[in-house]
């Protein structure tokens, strides 16, 4: 007790040092004078466009640095332990927050000037080395003085753990959006931000004009994005509870082959099924075809628009929706359906009464998932948009022409990231007053609930038209690669697979000729690299903050939560701004790529982390260490064999995701960095349709294999009665992992 | 599994087929590398069809052995991508894509002076665009801007076939052109510059506005647009004359017709970019892709651009370039970067917004 207790109050004086040193850098002219010399020094025509985009993040370092003095001042006056500790560890993240800034802020100087004074990057760096102190300390102290000084000095380690991650994620960013952040204010080198025009660009008619409501012209990007999530998220609610509360009643082989057609919009990039629904209703398309020989209806092009767009992001994203509510019915406990019923209630009232409202919770955390997801959905609008202007493609158009060292790629960004942010906390409120239950999943009987025929007639006519649709896209993207220049009524022919995946054996060694082995080799890499690495990572952080004590954890895991729910698109144009313009070499731009992907995949491998670890049993564990078995064997033979199912997922999942995501890495594609989504894209855009589908193909069936592997090696396990034991660890994780409901 | 296999292999077995797919990866990875143990190397950006780019590669690794990585980039792109590796450069040569963006390069100093053994084998124009480039590009072909329209689409539209500029801002024609994005295309942006320089630069962004209500999608590069009206997404495309030509040769229904008020032809330019290490092998492959050899090449690949080399026999397919709709298109003034980042921020801002849909 009188350890933990001496931590907090031993401190005043370790408290103190960066508290006045950073005081100092904000008061002195000497440490102003320090930042402002560095960037004079710079030959303004070398690096114009460096120039605007780092010139400004001294400003935004300066503010970051005053809040978290204004908020270590406020803890003083905190009254809880726990508020002035919570209040300790934020200042001090904004504080790394400032001091990295600044950092970056500096190294335009570090780079064009042959030798820079000394304390242009040496204050930065003590800015950064006491803040990463005052972070470990206050994340170090805390309220629950259990155990000795061994646990002391296990927490110690890990603070500093805890605090790297935070480090990173700062860096990787956080740092990219105050980038984004400074172009759009464009301080410069001058005094004060020009807040006013700042707010104007941001309000801009271009990204906010209701012209589509009023009548007269476009709206503009913002209000589009805003408004396609909304509806994407609505239909994909409705349509993917309607499929399950259907297919929950139909038999178990038929629920399986609905889930093997459901899993396809989630192994294939979401482009490609945006461009097999193009085959199918745009212009030229089948079923346009069809319209006119038979009723003599010209084909317009209405589904290069948002019609279209919002067509293909349910399809993409009604898997999510469906399979958080099949999981949350066969979860339904039956004996309250049971009393129900034997009070008199029809079918009708049970669902209504019983069935929907649990429903609600994994329905609504789906829905605002799909809707951040169409927010950084880059491939579709650009593919089949027309001329439909969304957050996405703005940043997308902007960033990869010269032009953009202005604000044209940070106010998109910066849009992007608040609606994000927004939806964020509203996750979180939601999930603060969710309903919960605290039964555990039966593993026995499932609740089946009957549907009254209208409902049963039009979900079954429902999933009719999906698995219809979903057929007939994979069929026009199976046909297109095998025909002539993409078109379905072109000759059969192979060319499309010779010209991006030929091969020919000369000399007795097989020479890749094909034009897109080089970028499928390079994803399949990455996603090797990256899957595992993210699950580990992942895992890791959870079993940490566990370990580091409450009020810091929860601090640690709000901010994790925040900046890993940024959108992938603003993620891969803030790698592009902050980290492109320092002149990479070609490896570092694959460590930013690698990096784009792993950041995407943290966030629910971190999800995934905190449900494996609620598996665990510690009975076993602490049975194991009484038997004399060290941490390695623990491990080995206790630990692994519980986390290996959801690991394996983890794994999975992220692989799957590295390979089809498109947004973060779009931007970061440049000359031999091609990775499979982006040649494919690229292919489109030029109107070679037909290698695209080609290896569009190929890239399913790639995953599919790798998909395949994952589940033999944890479907063989000794331990679980095949399949059934499989199925059923999966249902539980999943559940489980809904359960703590709309959290994380 | 089978059955005769005991606990401890299966196991065995399990674990050993993750790795063997990843050893099956890495092998795949060392085989397409097997090159890299050969030292020369060549990076070159192209900008041209994929074909022609591909046929290039192809061809010359296996002429002169150099391990190539050809990187396909529609022109602007292609700038922005060297003006961002500015420091760092990796690309060796610049093959291809219109001449604006070549100038704009040598202004920026992108890319270095040299001047061809073969320069005087080459057309008037291809040795004025050397000249207008301080030498640090030339001439590779010459491709003129039209517009191409699919008749039936057009008869069904109930419009006239467009033969003139004007003709395209009429109603019939809503939401039926396809285009290339100026910020991105480089045929996108010839057409905004012969514009300007047809009508001034006023009237050609108020122009602009007017078709922009009749485009249906800007496309990234300039070929898109024709493709796209070869499938029959839209009726009418501004392109090049050679491009429809490839397209005609493919089986597709298109007509080219050269607007009357004037319209420009391009330079596509070839260009050595300074900075690399790599100086030698890049001014091999540049004195190749002048000779006659490499620029017959171009019709094996289906590009009907006309070759700059005089000694290259004339395929019947290319069009005549001596036409009288030409205008003497000023490549001086619209290779400048100020005059492009205007005429592009007034696109971007007056253009291309929503009010003006």
């Amino acid at each position: 007790m009188n350890d933990v207790q001496d931590m907090i109050r031993v401190s005043p004086f370790l408290r103190s040092i960066p508290f006045a040193g950073i005081l100092a850098c904000l008061l002195f002219p000497f440490g102003q004078a320090w930042a402002v010399a560095g960037l004079h020094q710079i030959p303004l025509d070398n690096a114009p466009e460096m120039l605007a985009t780092f010139g400004a993040l001294r400003g935004i370092g300066e503010i970051a640095l005053a809040c978290g003095f204004v908020l270590w001042v406020l803890q003083a006056w905190g009254s809880r332990d726990d508020s002035r500790i919570t209040l300790r560890g934020a200042g001090s993240i904004f504080w790394l927050f400032g001091a990295s800034l600044m950092l970056f802020g500096a190294l335009p100087a570090m780079w064009h000037v042959a030798s820079p004074d000394f304390y242009v990057y040496a204050v930065p760096l003590g800015l950064m080395a006491m803040s990463l102190f005052a972070l470990f300390h206050s994340l170090n102290a805390t309220n629950s003085g259990e155990g000795g000084h061994r646990a002391l000095k296990a927490r110690r380690g890990f603070s500093l753990a805890a605090s790297v991650w935070l480090v990173f994620l700062i860096v990787f960013i956080a740092v990219p959006i105050a980038c984004a952040w400074g172009l759009v204010w464009n301080r410069g080198v001058a005094a004060v931000p020009g807040v006013l025009s700042g707010i104007e660009r941001l309000f801009g008619s271009r990204y906010w004009s209701l012209g589509c409501v009023v009548g007269r012209g476009a709206c503009g990007s913002a209000i589009n994005s805003i408004a396609l999530g909304v509806a994407v998220s609505a239909i994909t609610g409705i349509l993917g509870g309607a499929l399950a509360l259907y297919v929950h009643r139909m038999s178990a082989t038929a629920r399986r082959t609905v889930a093997v057609l459901a899993c396809l919009p989630m192994i294939t990039p979401p482009f490609l099924i945006g461009f097999g629904l193009a085959q199918i209703f745009g212009k030229a398309g089948l079923f346009s075809a069809v319209l006119e020989s038979l009723f003599g209806v010209t084909s317009s092009r209405w589904f290069f628009g948002p019609s279209g767009v919002m067509m293909a992001q349910v399809v993409v994203f009604f898997p999510l929706a469906y399979f958080m509510t099949l999981n949350a019915l066969d979860a339904l406990n039956r004996s309250q359906i049971d009393a129900a019923k034997f009070l008199g209630a029809s079918d009708t009232d049970v669902l209504r009464t019983v069935v929907f409202p649990s429903l609600r919770d994994p329905l609504a955390a789906a829905m605002l998932v799909v809707f951040v997801e169409t927010l950084s959905d880059v491939g579709n609008p650009l593919l089949i948009g027309g001329k439909l202007r969304v957050l996405s493609t703005e940043l997308f158009y902007n960033s990869s022409n010269e032009l953009a060292a202005g604000e044209m790629t940070g106010v998109p960004a910066l849009l992007l990231v608040a609606i994000a942010l927004a939806m964020t906390v509203f996750k979180d409120y939601l999930a603060a007053r969710s309903w919960h239950t605290d039964s555990e999943p039966p593993l026995a009987e499932c609740g089946r609930c009957a549907l009254p025929p209208v409902l049963r007639w039009g979900f079954g006519a429902l999933l009719f038209l999906t698995v219809a649709v979903l057929i007939g896209v994979y069929a026009m993207i199976g046909i297109g690669a095998f025909s002539e220049g993409g078109i379905v009524t072109g000759a059969l022919t192979l060319d499309n697979f010779s010209r991006g995946f030929g091969f020919d054996v000369r000399e007795g060694m097989i020479q890749l000729t094909g034009s897109g082995w080089d970028s499928l080799i390079a994803s399949l890499l990455c996603a090797f690299l990256v899957a595992p690495v993210g699950s580990i990572v992942g895992m890791l952080m959870v079993w940490i903050l566990r370990r580091v004590g409450a009020p810091s954890a929860r601090l640690v895991e709000s901010v994790s939560s925040y900046l890993l729910s940024v959108p992938s698109v603003v993620i891969g144009a803030g790698f592009m701004l902050a980290f492109g313009s320092l002149g990479l070499s070609n490896l570092a731009a694959w460590i930013m790529i690698l990096l784009a992907m792993m950041i995407r995949n943290l966030a629910v491998c971190m999800r995934f982390g905190s449900v494996a670890l609620q598996r665990v049993d510690s009975s076993q564990v602490e049975m194991s260490g009484l038997l004399g078995g060290g941490f390695l064997t623990t491990f080995r033979y206790v630990l692994a064999p519980m986390l290996r199912p959801v690991f394996v997922i983890c794994v999975v999942y992220g692989f799957v995701r590295s390979m089809t995501m498109l947004g973060s890495v779009l931007l970061l594609s440049s000359a031999e960095n091609q990775v499979a989504t982006t040649y494919m894209i690229d292919r489109i855009g030029i109107g070679e349709f037909g290698v695209s589908m080609a290896y569009g193909v190929v890239l399913a069936a790639c995953i599919g294999c790798v998909l395949g592997i994952g589940w033999a090696s944890i479907a063989l396990r000794k331990s679980a009665p095949g399949w059934g034991g499989v199925i059923n660890d999966l249902k539980a994780a999943v559940v489980l992992a809904q359960k703590r409901g709309l959290r994380g | 599994m089978p059955r005769f296999l005991n606990a401890m292999a299966k196991r065995k077995v399990r674990r050993g087929i993750p790795v063997l797919f990843a050893l099956a990866v890495f092998a795949l990875s060392a085989f397409s590398g097997e090159a890299l143990a050969q030292a020369r190397r060549l990076t070159v950006v192209c900008s041209v069809q994929i074909e022609w780019c591909e046929l290039i590669r192809k061809e010359y690794q296996n002429t002169s052995g150099v391990r190539m990585v050809v990187i396909h980039r529609s022109s602007i792109d292609a700038l922005a991508m060297l003006m961002s590796e500015r420091n760092n450069p990796r690309t060796d040569v610049w093959f291809g894509g219109t001449g604006d963006p070549h100038l704009q390069a040598a202004e920026q100093g992108l890319t270095v002076e040299y001047k061809s053994r073969v320069f005087d084998d080459l057309q008037p124009w291809a040795q004025e665009q050397a000249r207008r480039g301080s030498f640090r590009t030339v001439g590779l072909y010459t491709g003129v801007l039209g517009i191409a329209y699919d008749a039936d689409q057009v008869k069904r539209l109930h419009a006239e076939p467009p033969k003139c500029w004007r003709d395209m801002v009429r109603p019939q024609f809503d939401r039926q052109i396809m285009m290339g994005n100026p910020t991105s295309s480089g045929t996108g942006f010839l057409i905004l510059s012969a514009l300007t320089q047809l009508f001034g630069e006023d009237e050609a962004i108020a122009y602009m506005k007017g078709l922009h209500k009749n485009v249906a999608q800007y496309t990234h590069g300039g070929r898109g647009s024709i493709e796209n009206v070869v499938r029959g997404e839209a009726a009418v495309a501004i392109g090049f004359l050679h491009d429809a030509i490839t397209a005609r040769e493919r089986g597709a229904k298109l007509e080219f017709s050269l607007p009357c008020e004037g319209t420009p032809a391009e330079i596509g330019s070839l260009s050595l970019i300074g900075g690399g290490t790599n100086l030698k092998e890049a001014i091999l492959f540049y004195e190749w892709a002048l000779s006659p050899e490499a620029q017959a090449l171009a019709r094996r690949a289906s590009a009907f651009q006309s070759p700059s080399n005089r000694k290259v026999s004339i395929d019947p397919r290319t069009p005549n370039v001596d036409l009288d709709r030409l205008i003497r298109y000023d490549h001086l003034r619209f290779g400048s970067s100020e005059i492009r980042k205007r005429l592009l921020t007034r696109w971007i801002n007056e253009v291309n917004v929503p009010d003006n849909e």
